[in-house]
């Protein structure tokens, strides 16, 4: 045999066995819970197809809705079952989960956590390990009728003061039956109440927790918060006094339906509104500041991988997948999701579909989120939310509510945790 | 030989499957749920240890216990009651031969067929301040001219749940009522009316003595239905506002299946069963069903 044939035979198969040793990396089939249907997760579903088409990894989708989602992986992972490989989970969702050994740590390097906001990395890190690989992110932005601003000759408000006053020039009895037929201001309540505080907590200079786990949330700062969400609903009368048991569904259900001027939301409204009857006559801005500035709470999606999977390789490969530039702006430009890596606002594409302005605020809101993790967040957040609920609808004064929260979960960390 | 035990036991074998399947889905889950309870257990942190009896004696301490405790009396008592009264009415109509009872019959079981977690959703809806049908139709009937956020409050919040309760679950306690009225004999009836009797003192003296048994039956099963209501409060308003209307189920479930707290989440299972058990007796001891055809 020649020695160029000999040469040429033995790199042939160096590739193929380099190139079934690289196959043989990764399994054929993967399971990943999603949070929600995939008919309304466009993005998601289009790059699971392209992550198919490249890995040759068959992705088996588990659709759960978004309020069992944690439910129902809290059974599968307790009996410790490897029926899971992935999810999308959300950033509060890390420490009930990492805690207890639940999770695989993504394994990103350095280099790889840098292209995403520090404020998203850290919420996904759980002891200096980074276990969620973020999919998009939820900040909190002002989305308002601009044609209603003008026709009262209203700005865009800054403050939390121009906010009230623009509110109430918004709020209107239109046909005179006694009834508010349009609300100057709405935010989220129900399940994202605890958001919606700590938004106003950060606005207001407070935290939720000090280094040693001391709930400090009802601080000044913290009762500042409070008593603002509550004097909107009760003194000025500005936002529905059913606006504890409405979600970000029902919020931006009045936003279109034109029944609120301006609410605080999050993406994917801008989607909503895009094709909706109000294209063109609403508008988005950052949040109006509180005493110490606009920082938003940070909400979104992650993708986690279970640490019971025996496809761990293959499932990291698609948490570092979905979470790549081109993942992010497809949840971008098809489903209006945030990006957690800021670049992505960069893009033509991004420009293309959505007004300049736009960019420019989504762009400026997601470099300024904060989320803190905690231990037992479900019980805290639980714990929380039904205070806050008190103090809204006036059966408590802020500063009780939230003293009394302090103190049952304080009782709770000692009772579970022995801190 | 063996045929001949075979043959003496035989009622015993054709039994044995189904007492088998019994404890499998009752008995090994009650032992569980006692046994569970002398222990802390707590699934996200891992740890499992014998506490003996310290979980009962936290509840005493556990002013969430009795207060969603209190709320589960105002519950059941409110749903069941209503239910029952309801389901009397109804089902004295329906054993009546009216035009169309048929329909009727059916038309009536149709909030039973609807799954409780829908009808929590549907009721969020219904009650809803700004687009609640509620609100608009009794702005139509001039009762009202504001709007009312009615789960804003906790004693509204709580009048809702009961309604969505008694409104899903009326429909099968006049199944039950219904089936005990068909089963007296009409001969009672036209004695009745021969002696002048009015149609109020038929219903008293023939009709509610004689339907003991289906009422006893009807109330224990629309109280177990009610005490372990978990998809109704959770889905209308998820146990708020604050915890206005979460009850001792509830607490379990988030206790046992969120937090996994499982210990304790026990603790106050073993505590319901008891009160389960409890109300059982007295229902029997009040009713004496077994007294009705004497």
């Amino acid at each position: 045999m020649r020695k160029s044939t000999i040469i040429m035979l033995a790199v042939s198969l160096l590739v193929l066995f380099s190139g079934a040793a690289v196959a043989q990396d990764y399994a054929d089939e993967i399971t990943v819970y999603n949070s929600g249907d995939l008919e309304h997760d466009p993005a998601t579903a289009y790059d699971i197809k392209r992550f198919e088409k490249e890995y040759g990894v068959k992705v088996n989708v588990v659709e759960v809705p978004w309020q069992y989602q944690i439910d129902k992986l809290t059974t599968v992972f307790s009996s410790k079952s490897d029926k899971v490989d992935a999810f999308v989970g959300s950033y509060f969702m890390l420490n009930n989960f990492a805690m207890p050994g639940w999770l695989e740590p993504i394994g990103f390097t350095e280099k790889e956590k840098e292209k995403f906001s520090p404020g998203v990395i850290k919420a996904s890190t759980y002891q200096g390990t980074t276990y969620g690989a973020p999919l998009m992110l939820k900040d909190t932005e002002l989305y308002y009728r601009k044609d209603l601003l003008e026709a009262e000759g209203l700005e865009v408000p800054k403050t939390w003061d121009e906010l009230v006053n623009a509110a109430k020039k918004l709020t209107k009895d239109k046909d005179g039956d006694g009834n508010i037929d349009q609300y100057g201001f709405a935010y989220l309540g129900a399940d994202k109440l605890g958001f919606t505080f700590r938004t106003f907590l950060y606005q207001s200079g407070g935290e939720m927790f000090d280094e040693n786990l001391n709930p400090v949330f009802n601080s000044s700062a913290g009762v500042k918060a409070l008593t603002f969400m509550s004097d909107l609903i009760n003194k000025h009368q500005v936002t529905p006094k059913g606006i504890i048991s409405m979600g970000e569904g029902n919020v931006g259900d009045l936003f279109i339906s034109g029944k609120v001027a301006m609410v605080e939301s999050v993406p994917p409204l801008h989607e909503r509104i895009m094709n909706s009857d109000l294209s063109g006559k609403a508008s988005l801005a950052l949040v109006p500041e509180g005493s110490a500035g606009n920082t938003t709470y940070l909400d979104g999606n992650v993708i986690y991988v279970s640490s019971f999977s025996k496809k761990k390789e293959t499932a990291k490969a698609f948490a570092k997948f979905m979470s790549s530039y081109e993942s992010s702006l497809h949840e971008l430009v098809r489903e209006g999701n945030n990006s957690p890596n800021p670049s992505v606002f960069n893009d033509p594409r991004v420009k293309e579909k959505f007004p300049e302005k736009w960019v420019n605020v989504m762009q400026e809101s997601v470099s300024d989120v904060k989320a803190e993790p905690y231990p037992l967040y479900l019980q805290v957040e639980q714990t929380l939310r039904q205070e806050i609920q008190k103090a809204l609808n006036g059966s408590k004064a802020p500063q009780k509510a939230l003293d009394d929260a302090a103190a049952q979960i304080e009782e709770l960390y000692t009772n579970v945790l022995g801190i | 030989m063996l045929k001949k035990i075979f043959d003496k036991y035989f009622h015993y074998w054709m039994v044995f499957p189904a007492i088998l399947l019994l404890a499998f889905v009752v008995i090994y889950p009650t032992f569980n749920l006692f046994y569970t309870s002398l222990f802390f257990k707590n699934g996200q942190l891992g740890v499992t240890r014998f506490v003996g009896l310290q979980n009962y004696k936290k509840l005493f301490f556990d002013t969430n216990f009795w207060q969603y405790l209190g709320h589960t009396f105002i519950y059941v008592g409110s749903a069941v009651t209503i239910s029952l009264i309801l389901g009397l009415i109804i089902s004295n109509i329906l054993n009546k031969a009216i035009k169309g009872r048929s329909a009727l019959r059916t038309i009536m079981l149709l909030p039973w067929m609807i799954p409780l977690v829908l009808t929590g959703i549907t009721w969020r809806w219904i009650l809803q301040d700004i687009y609640g049908a509620f609100n608009a139709l009794l702005m139509q009937l001039g009762i009202i001219n504001q709007s009312i956020a009615w789960l804003t409050d906790g004693t509204t919040a709580m009048i809702g749940v009961i309604t969505a309760d008694f409104w899903a679950n009326t429909p099968f306690v006049t199944i039950i009522l219904l089936a005990g009225m068909q089963s007296i004999p009409n001969q009672l009836y036209e004695a009745a009316d021969v002696d002048g009797a009015t149609g109020w003192q038929k219903f008293y003296n023939i009709t509610l003595p004689l339907i003991k048994p289906s009422i006893f039956v009807a109330l224990v099963m629309r109280t177990l239905f009610a005490i372990r209501a978990l998809d109704i409060v959770y889905a209308l308003t998820g146990g708020g506002p604050g915890e206005s209307t979460e009850v001792l189920a509830s607490y379990i479930y988030n206790l046992g299946r969120r937090w996994l707290r499982m210990g304790y989440g026990s603790t106050i299972g073993v505590i319901l069963l008891l009160i389960t058990i409890a109300l059982v007796f007295s229902f029997m001891f009040i009713l004496k069903p077994g007294s009705a055809r004497e």
